[in-house]
């Protein structure tokens, strides 16, 4: 049984179709790296197989491990082994980050975790991830910087292990080093039962993890999907080449309306 | 973290005056339940950190609190469950700094009217209010502060979380008077909104009559933020505890304030047990 098997997947973002029927199957073992220009979908299936309520799924099935994802709640899928490391995370006020860990890790278990062995899981945790300890007695991601955040959702990972782990790029905002820490605790992570899928726009972060298998997204569509040669290719020339040997169009990049704030007027706190 | 704080002993009373002072306002209760029916101003003065948790009575009679000057220190109201309507007046006097905080996790009604009076020079104070409300029951918070002199400064927080089909309500005037130049006055209000039956309304006024002021206020009424429970969600954690742990970050802050051991775990097992 293969580990996630999306069959044809249509996905609206406010009323605009980003995903336009994508198939794809990834089985136990397989380290994926998702390719493609900016806006063509990549988050967007991140984000649609997590149950990001942003997205609508139109059409299409997500399977995994046989469970009908789509019919799952976001929390029972995490609870189920998947995982989505964002790209960026959250800043939740009041929440500290300790506690949010224990929520996360006692929702999996049916004895609550003692509070001795938490605290020797985060530090343990936190060493491996060059985050000073301190960061975890903070509110929830709140005055992290960009680096932090992002090994914040590494730490996450290792401490929830997830049979399938999406990370949304997350070398993004880090430094040569803080991409070695992350990589290196990504390859400690790769075992047979487990899979990955891994969107950057670097080769860096791919040289490091050797992907087993590349996919490249385009137009809401895979139109790639196999050789790890593929990385290197598009590092070196782009997308442009892929599209004319395809014979695609690629869509002018989709921009997003971008809001400097509103006044005084607020959905949610 | 003190172990428990005592009880304080009126130095004295004069006709309807009562006085506290000196050392006996560090760490100490003052128990309004204690007071004689006669009292209705009642003087703290302090030359050292007054540390003090006034455990609010449920009497009809109007009790102003005089700070005098340069007492400087903590004042928490305590409300019981039986406070259903409070009226107070804080006057601070000349270089009096006072850090008010009000936690409010009680399973009840209130109508609640505090006013704060900076009447002198240098006289400054900071709110913290933090207010649950749950089942039917209906919290009124009118919280003013009077600037009565130039130099005088005052920021005001109120954060309020409602459930089921409560109501709650923020309202209050800060008012800078003339002549009563460089006064600064904030006024923060937010309410998060749990249940669609919940009604919530936040309006801080600002009333300013001097153009050599600084002042802002803001107010937030919403539902607890879409993005926050998809990201808490997104670790398994369920809907209904990734709220319940947005509100304890919300409100819990104000129990910070508390020195007191046992008044500061009775009010976390209170908004545990609410929750």
């Amino acid at each position: 049984m293969p580990k996630l098997e999306i069959k044809n997947l249509h996905v609206k973002v406010a009323d605009k179709l980003i995903l336009n029927g994508v198939d794809l199957t990834i089985n136990d073992g397989e380290v994926v790296a998702l390719l493609g220009p900016n806006g063509h979908g990549k988050s967007t299936l991140l984000n649609a197989i997590m149950g990001n309520p942003n997205y609508t799924v139109t059409e299409g099935t997500v399977h995994f491990d046989g469970q009908d994802v789509l019919a799952m709640s976001v929390d029972q899928r995490s609870r189920a082994g998947l995982f989505l490391g964002m790209q960026s995370p959250s800043e939740v006020p009041g929440v500290v980050n300790a506690d949010f860990i224990r929520a996360a890790i006692n929702a999996r278990s049916e004895k609550p975790i003692p509070p001795i062995k938490l605290f020797r899981l985060i530090e343990k945790a936190s060493k491996e991830m060059a985050m000073p300890l301190d960061l975890s007695n903070r509110n929830l991601n709140e005055g992290f910087s960009g680096g932090e955040k992002k090994r914040n959702e590494i730490l996450q990972m290792k401490l929830l292990q997830p049979s399938f782990a999406m990370l949304d790029e997350i070398d993004s905002g880090l430094d040569v080093d803080g991409i070695k820490i992350i990589a290196d605790q990504i390859n400690k992570e790769t075992k047979s039962d487990r899979a990955f899928l891994i969107i950057s726009h670097y080769a860096r972060l791919y040289d490091l993890i050797n992907p087993t298998r590349a996919i490249v997204m385009i137009n809401g569509q895979v139109v790639v999907d196999g050789d790890v040669s593929v990385i290197q290719k598009i590092d070196n020339q782009g997308y442009e080449w892929l599209a004319h040997e395809k014979g695609i169009k690629i869509d002018k990049k989709q921009t997003k309306v971008t809001s400097l704030g509103t006044c005084a007027i607020k959905e949610s706190i | 973290m003190v172990n428990s704080f005592k009880k304080a002993t009126p130095s004295k009373m004069v006709d309807s005056d009562l006085f506290f002072d000196g050392q006996n306002l560090s760490n100490t209760i003052i128990d309004e339940r204690d007071f004689s029916y006669k009292v209705n101003k009642v003087y703290l003065s302090s030359t050292h950190p007054i540390n003090v948790i006034i455990k609010v009575a449920n009497f009809e009679q109007h009790v102003d609190y005089v700070i005098s000057a340069n007492t400087r220190g903590k004042i928490i109201q305590l409300l019981a469950d039986d406070v259903t309507k409070l009226s107070r007046v804080y006057q601070l006097q000349a270089g009096a700094h006072i850090d008010f905080a009000t936690p409010d996790f009680n399973r009840t009604n209130r109508d609640v009217n505090v006013r704060v009076e900076l009447l002198d020079l240098d006289a400054r104070a900071e709110w913290f209010l933090s207010a649950l409300v749950d089942k039917q029951h209906s919290k009124i918070y009118d919280i003013s502060f009077l600037h009565k002199h130039g130099h005088t400064y005052a920021n005001m927080k109120n954060f309020g979380v409602i459930i089921d089909n409560s109501k709650l309500f923020f309202s209050g005037t800060s008012s800078i008077l003339e002549n009563m130049s460089r006064s600064e006055t904030h006024q923060t209000a937010k309410i998060i909104i749990f249940d669609q039956g919940a009604v919530a309304k936040a309006d801080p006024i600002l009333v300013i009559h001097n153009n050599d002021v600084v002042a802002s206020h803001a107010a937030t009424v919403g539902k607890v933020n879409a993005e926050h429970l998809y990201y808490m969600q997104s670790r398994g954690i369920s809907e209904l505890d990734t709220k319940k742990l947005i509100t304890k970050g919300f409100l819990e802050p104000v129990i910070k304030f508390i020195d007191d051991q046992a008044i500061a775990d009775k009010l976390h097992v209170t908004l545990e047990e609410a929750l």
